[in-house]
């Protein structure tokens, strides 16, 4: 660690990630007078910002991520805590005694730590990849959707994030393949009965991409049947993907336990094998991925955070 | 004179421009997806046509790069 010129700070808790989870710890420790720093390295909300229509988060009939983001960080905020969105975390030492976080721009020694970074996307999984990244292959459809206007595009996925990005993609695009190692679409019923309502759509399904190729830009892709091994090669001007997400848990690997899949190793309490470090949302192992349940784990890291502090305070044994 | 080249609804656009705006720095906006001028403008600067671009004074800054983005604001 570089210890020498940043200002160290001393707070009651951190949260690293605001994503639901986070925001809902953020408003829960701060209601409880906690002096709460929430950093965010990357976007406010998290994978909600990408998603079109939630159908499924109570009090609204449907809401678009990006909208039901924008009040969460302002209750949050609301209630006290600071959010921190251009500052990023470079090294993070976590004992029972001491939490040191180091970012940037600050050295933050927090009395405890809520951990809900969330995961990243998944990359397409062909060494061109980093070649062609912002040049054919692409992760965000909201920002780069635009490029494509009258062109030839594919979605890669058939969860729910590939088809409502196939769905989205569909004001811009002549022609829509989706591309899918499975024989079928999991997403739910309803955007996927839109897109196989769409006559620009064609389903590529038991197919892998073993390559991309172009002069500058992404040209074409060589596609692998799966069923019959036979390969072929299919005219593409640009490629999103959507083929699931990774744990964000680099950061934490040498202090924290993690599961096979690489999320941190926390049950309903959200405590992880470190006392006053706490795991929310999907970063956790859990068998459901929801942003009820990411909710539900911000909120009880939050008052198990509290209690923590609180009885270490007090000089009891946590 | 700072520019920013964006589309609406994209989140790291909206990302540069909050970065920007807490830094106190005044900015001139243009949305490639209706501006077919700006769009052109776009591509004769960066050779491509990604959102959020940053013209800090001569200098480009692709997508949001606070490094380079502070290092260009300090430069008189």
């Amino acid at each position: 660690m570089k210890l020498l010129t940043k200002p160290q700070k001393i707070l009651d808790l951190l949260i690293i990630g605001a994503g639901m989870a986070g925001l809902t710890a953020g408003i829960y420790a701060a209601r409880m007078k906690l002096d709460t720093l929430i950093l965010e390295d990357q976007l406010i909300g998290g994978q909600i910002i990408d998603a079109y229509g939630i159908e499924n988060y109570p009090g609204f009939h449907s809401i678009k991520g990006s909208h039901l983001i924008e009040k969460i960080e302002e209750q949050t905020l609301h209630s006290g805590a600071k959010i921190d969105e251009f500052d990023r975390i470079i090294s993070v030492k976590l004992t029972d005694a001491e939490k040191t976080i180091e970012t940037q721009s600050a050295i933050y020694k927090p009395k405890a730590v809520i951990i809900a970074a969330g995961m990243d996307r998944r990359k397409l999984p062909v060494v061109e990849e980093k070649h062609f990244r912002g040049k054919g292959i692409h992760y965000c459809e909201l920002c780069d959707g635009h490029l494509y206007q009258g062109k030839t595009i594919a979605v890669v996925g058939g969860g729910n994030a590939a088809v409502d990005a196939a769905n989205f993609l569909n004001k811009y695009a002549k022609k829509i393949y989706m591309i899918h190692r499975s024989a079928g679409l999991t997403a739910s019923t309803l955007p996927q009965e839109k897109l196989r309502n769409n006559p620009k759509v064609e389903f590529l399904f038991n197919t892998n991409i073993l390559k991309a190729s172009g002069a500058f830009s992404l040209e074409s892709v060589v596609l692998e049947d799966l069923l019959t091994k036979k390969q072929r090669i299919l005219p593409l001007d640009g490629i999103f993907v959507n083929i699931g997400v990774v744990p964000k848990t680099e950061l934490y690997q040498n202090d924290i336990e993690l599961d096979a899949a690489l999320h941190i190793k926390a049950g309903e309490t959200c405590e992880t094998n470190i006392k006053g470090v706490f795991a929310a949302g999907d970063i956790r192992t859990k068998l459901i991925r929801q942003l009820t349940t990411a909710a539900a784990d911000g909120t009880v890291a939050a008052l198990l955070a509290e209690k923590y502090i609180t009885q270490k305070e007090r000089g009891n044994k946590v | 004179m700072i520019t920013v080249y964006s589309i609406p609804n994209c989140p790291w656009c909206h990302k540069v421009k909050k970065y920007l705006e807490l830094k106190e720095k005044a900015f001139t906006e243009i949305n490639v997806e209706e501006d077919e001028a700006g769009r052109a403008e776009l591509f004769k600067l960066t050779n491509q046509l990604n959102v959020p671009v940053a013209k800090i004074n001569q200098n480009i800054v692709i997508g949001f790069d606070k490094e380079k983005i502070d290092e260009y604001l300090a430069l008189k």
